[in-house]
């Protein structure tokens, strides 16, 4: 029993000795380590104030770079605006010849359009010339009328006198021989005048129909120039918008 | 051939409408129909006028009778008393007819034609009609005009073209209303 108290008691000093001796030891690591850490945190804080000062060095850097920047941005801007201005109005110079140059030609055309209108005039004219015509040939109609009336009573004379020279016998040969010319003759007469009808008839319908055609064809170069007249007012209202 | 045969069937068909278009819907019984030629014994005079383009001209010619008969089919297409009807207004109205059918004419070939232009109408003695062959022509062609009342009427068409001239054109189709079933 004593023994094993002896050796319990042996094992409780063991262990406080072991206990004590391992505290120490701890202590001793913990005071190097934090001598350690002191000398340590001493470098960063060097270090951090070294890389602030170099931090504010750039930024003080940086801050002067934008300022520069921004002079020069301005003074880009500044110029870019001075450029602008003076195109724009140089273009607006030249758009505003353009419009003028081309307002100018429309109202040209336009007083030419309406000048080309006024050959109506020159068609009532030529309506007017055409009705004189009209009228000459209805004249040379009647007149043409007339002379075949003559024809006719020439053929009925001459056949009368043929008839009276065969009365007379013998002695109406001779007269027998002119009635029979002046016969032939009136025949001959009326044939022209049935041919200088039928031409008169042909020549009204040659004078109507070429007149027609150019009263026509003067109405298709009036309506084509109404045409344009109104696109040249399209026109204007452009330019001047 | 400088008018093609479809571009004479066009303007023969043109015709044909413009005469039933001048002479008015009252008219619905009238047959025109193509002839060799016309009778000219029983007319008197023709109302003529001109479709003039760069390329081509058109002639048409209406022939009529001036006389009582033909005053009171007149009278009755413009709506006029027959009897206060003078010569210069029977003119006219005959005139009126013919500007009628060839503005209707006119109307159909600006579809194919840009620039065209109608002439006023004239009046000559059916006595120039033979000549029409004549003046120069590519296409003539005849038509009589069957009235009711046996009236006489006959039209020409003459056309001659200064450059190769074709073109189709058919007659608008007319409304079919016949032949609808009704329920009642």
């Amino acid at each position: 029993m004593m023994e094993v108290l002896i050796l319990l008691c042996g094992c409780a000093l063991g262990a406080v000795v072991g206990w004590w001796l391992c505290g120490r030891t701890l202590r001793n690591a913990a005071l190097q380590t934090e001598d350690v850490g002191k000398d340590a945190q001493w470098e960063v804080e060097n270090e951090n104030a070294r890389l602030q000062s170099q931090v504010d060095h750039l930024h003080s850097s940086l801050q002067q770079a934008q300022a520069s920047m921004q002079n020069a941005i301005g003074q880009w801007e500044q110029e870019q605006r001075q450029i602008e201005h003076s195109a724009g109005q140089q273009t607006q110079a030249v758009v505003r010849a353009v419009v003028q140059g081309a307002m100018g030609h429309s109202q040209t055309l336009a007083k030419a359009l309406a000048d080309l209108q006024g050959i109506s005039k020159t068609f009532e004219r030529w309506h007017a010339d055409m009705s004189k015509l009209v009228t000459h040939n209805k004249d040379m109609h009647e007149k043409n009328d007339e002379f075949a009336r003559i024809v006719r009573q020439m053929v009925i004379v001459a056949l009368n006198a043929s008839i009276e020279a065969a009365r007379a016998g013998g002695a109406g040969r001779g007269f027998a021989v002119v009635a029979n010319e002046m016969r032939t003759l009136s025949v001959n007469a009326e044939a022209l005048s049935k041919h200088y009808r039928d031409n008169l008839y042909k020549n009204d319908l040659i004078a109507t129909t070429t007149f027609q055609d150019m009263q026509a064809g003067g109405k298709m170069i009036i309506n084509a120039s109404m045409g344009l007249e109104l696109t040249n007012r399209k026109i204007q209202a452009a330019l001047s918008a | 051939m400088t008018l093609s045969q479809r571009a004479r069937d066009s303007l023969d068909s043109m015709m044909i409408a413009g005469l039933r278009q001048g002479m008015g819907p009252q008219h619905s019984e009238m047959q025109i129909r193509t002839v060799p030629a016309v009778e000219q014994d029983s007319l008197t005079h023709m109302a003529v006028l001109s479709i003039a383009s760069y390329s081509f001209r058109v002639i048409a010619a209406l022939h009529f009778a001036h006389d009582a008969r033909t005053r009171a089919w007149i009278a009755g297409v413009v709506g006029q008393d027959e009897r206060e009807m003078g010569p210069q207004p029977f003119i006219d109205a005959i005139c009126e007819v013919g500007n009628m059918c060839c503005g209707a004419m006119n109307r159909e070939l600006g579809a194919f034609y840009d620039c065209l232009g109608l002439s006023t109408p004239q009046i000559l003695d059916i006595r120039s009609l033979p000549h029409m062959a004549q003046i120069g022509t590519d296409h003539l062609q005849h038509f009589r005009i069957d009235m009711p009342g046996g009236l006489p009427l006959h039209a020409t068409l003459c056309a001659r073209a200064y450059t190769p001239m074709d073109f189709h054109w058919k007659p608008p189709e007319v409304e079919q209303v016949a032949g609808e079933l009704e329920f009642f």
